[in-house]
């Protein structure tokens, strides 16, 4: 009788194991993505696959701020700074969305587009763009430090959340940059 | 059913006769946990854990020949089988008497297995649900878990590991059938319902943002007192959380609002498991939510009113102030009423999916379309906040009143959700939090 109960409970961890697999997206993908591609997609985890979907729109719409910024600022040291974001991130945006085509990363995050932590809301990016001198220069420092801080954020919990190596190495990498950026932006 | 409808809908039969139901649920929940122990021990547990299909009606596609009729695989007896013809897809399906909920099933497969099967449910024996997909199976001895409900099961073999056909030595349903019919003076509403207070705020979503804390907008949370950005099925499982039911330890969270830049909190907080929005023959066919299940509902990326075509508010006691996607003027003595109705029809697969959206659909014609087959209770969604007056005021951490969206994480105990449909939902019941009438 004991042995049976143990047979049992075996059967019913491989039948649950191998049921598992059709429960999560991630993993069902694999299989049918390996085939006819050559190289197999990373192995990301929800955490992945959501920091990917908002940092991609993210990174978009603070080059856009950083561009801005380049061109208009009063000081120069202000300028500069905003030049070399628009221009890391326009590098890091190329990997980033890399990463999204290779791991078959699809659908627009649900919550972004609308007021996020971190994102400069279309009023916000109007009252900027109206603003001059000094007044510029304080508003876009602002929100360019709110987008700072909170990609750091992210990417420290990517790092430590997210499954997927390149995309763990990115997150790091982005986490290095902007808390640089961040220094030299100030308080 | 308007939502303006189910406001002032009574609920009169809700306590006559929960006394004595209640003596029966915590014997039958008595017996399932004294079977659930002893399972995994020793013998004894087959005086306790009785399948709930030995000895019942069998009927099968096919025979091999007459020495393996199908009642053979559900005799008790593990040295008798059934066994088909040899063909694909060959059947064999037993008759539990009542509407049952379905903890497990148990396949004792002879050498002559199936490498592919199905197990379907039914209410009626005609319209089936395919509530598990088995694949790779190596025969043996089989044990799935699952939550489902129904008064016939079905072993569709889809594929077979030998040239023979396929034969089982049993075939057992295990589950609880509970009282069968309506109760006398029942209200005839497929409906049970949760209570679930204001818990927390947070600026997190475990479902768009698992393991980024901070990554959302803020979050008024209901329910589980544990959720944050890392919640998952384990974690949630072991907090309790809010709700009446105490059972109900799901999350259920939405953006907050504000008025005047100051969080305001919902002081209603019901959250109704409806049958509605199908046919009633669907309605008898509708499944438990599985475990783990995440659903959002809304649009919160909405830019306008027209975006948005589920959420709805208006004003409590003030049928006179039109429903809107929008936030709405509410006379002082009103509340502020947000309705949402969540997807009822699940793939049958996946327990979310990239955009938390597509595993799930609404019905279509009254009934669940077949890319999203499986019939779940309908989510309603009822929160009143202790706001009046005049709407330009109000905003929600998402925006404007048309990006309201609400989030839910199934935690229910398997158990107590399966009898819930069972009793309530399957045969049209109106039920309170207790889940009885």
């Amino acid at each position: 009788m004991r042995r049976a109960f143990a047979g049992a409970a075996l059967a019913a961890l491989a039948v649950c194991g191998g049921l598992a697999a059709v429960a999560r997206p991630a993993e069902r993908s694999a299989p049918a993505a390996a085939a006819p591609v050559v190289a197999a997609p990373a192995p990301y985890n929800p955490t992945d696959t959501a920091w990917l979907q908002l940092l991609v729109p993210m990174t978009e719409q603070n080059i856009r701020l950083a561009e801005l910024t380049a061109a208009r600022a009063a000081s120069p040291e202000l300028r500069a700074l905003a030049a070399e974001i628009a221009e890391g991130h326009r590098t890091e945006l190329a990997r980033l969305r890399e990463l999204t085509r290779l791991g078959g990363v699809t659908g627009d995050n649900p919550h972004t587009g609308h007021d996020m932590p971190g994102m400069t809301t279309a009023a916000e990016y109007i009252e900027a763009e109206h603003a001059t001198g000094a007044d510029f220069d304080r508003l876009a420092a602002l929100h360019l430090r709110e987008y700072l801080e909170q990609s750091v954020r992210l990417a420290a919990s990517e790092s430590t959340a997210g499954s997927a190596d390149a995309a763990r190495r990115l997150a790091a990498d982005l986490h290095r940059t902007r808390s640089a950026q961040l220094t030299r932006l100030g308080p | 059913m308007s939502p303006i409808a189910m406001r002032s809908r009574p609920r009169p039969h809700a306590r006559r006769r929960a006394v004595r139901r209640h003596r029966l649920v915590a014997l039958a929940a008595a017996v399932l946990t004294a079977g659930a122990v002893l399972t995994g021990t020793s013998g004894p547990a087959q005086a306790v854990d009785q399948p709930i299909s030995q000895g019942r009606p069998v009927t099968a596609s096919s025979l091999e020949n007459a020495a393996y009729p199908a009642s053979l695989a559900v005799d008790g007896n593990e040295g008798s089988r059934w066994s088909s013809a040899a063909a694909d897809n060959q059947w064999i399906r037993v008759d539990l008497g009542g509407n049952a909920a379905i903890d497990r099933i148990v396949l004792n497969w002879e050498a002559a297995y199936a490498s592919a099967y199905q197990i379907q449910v039914s209410a009626n024996g005609n319209d089936w649900l395919t509530v598990r997909q088995v694949t790779g199976s190596t025969g043996g001895r089989q044990t799935l878990d699952l939550s489902a409900t129904g008064r016939y099961v079905r072993v569709l073999a889809t594929a077979r590991a030998t040239v023979w056909g396929v034969s089982l030595w049993e075939f057992q349903v295990y589950g609880a059938l509970g009282t069968q019919g309506v109760p006398p003076g029942a209200v005839r509403v497929a409906e049970f319902l949760a209570d679930c207070p204001y818990s927390h705020r947070l600026p997190d979503d475990p479902i768009v943002f698992p393991g980024l804390p901070g990554a959302s907008h803020m979050h008024s949370f209901f329910g589980n007192a544990a959720t944050d950005a890392d919640s998952d099925l384990g974690r949630l499982e072991k907090s309790g959380g809010t709700c009446n039911p105490a059972a109900d330890v799901s999350s259920y969270w939405v953006p907050t609002l504000y008025a005047d830049n100051a969080p305001v909190e919902p002081t209603g907080t019901t959250f109704y498991y409806l049958g509605e929005g199908v046919r009633d023959d669907v309605i008898a066919q509708t499944q438990p939510f599985p475990r783990g299940l995440r659903i959002v509902a809304g649009n919160a990326r909405a830019t306008g009113p027209n975006d948005n075509s589920i959420a709805r508010w208006s004003c409590l006691h003030a049928g006179e102030v039109n429903p809107s996607h929008d936030f709405v003027n509410c006379p002082a003595g009103s509340m502020l009423e947000s309705y949402l109705d969540f997807p009822q029809c699940w793939n049958g697969k996946d327990l979310d999916s990239a955009d938390h959206k597509s595993h799930m659909s609404y019905p279509v014609n009254g009934a669940c379309p077949a890319t999203h087959p499986i019939p779940v209770p309908k989510l309603r969604q009822v929160l009143r906040y202790p706001v009046t007056g005049d709407p330009s005021r109000l905003r929600l951490a998402s925006g404007p009143g048309y990006t309201m969206h609400g989030d839910f994480f199934n935690v229910w105990p398997a158990a107590e959700m399966a009898r819930r449909v069972r009793d309530c939902i399957d045969p049209i019941v109106k039920c309170g939090a207790n889940g009885t009438a």
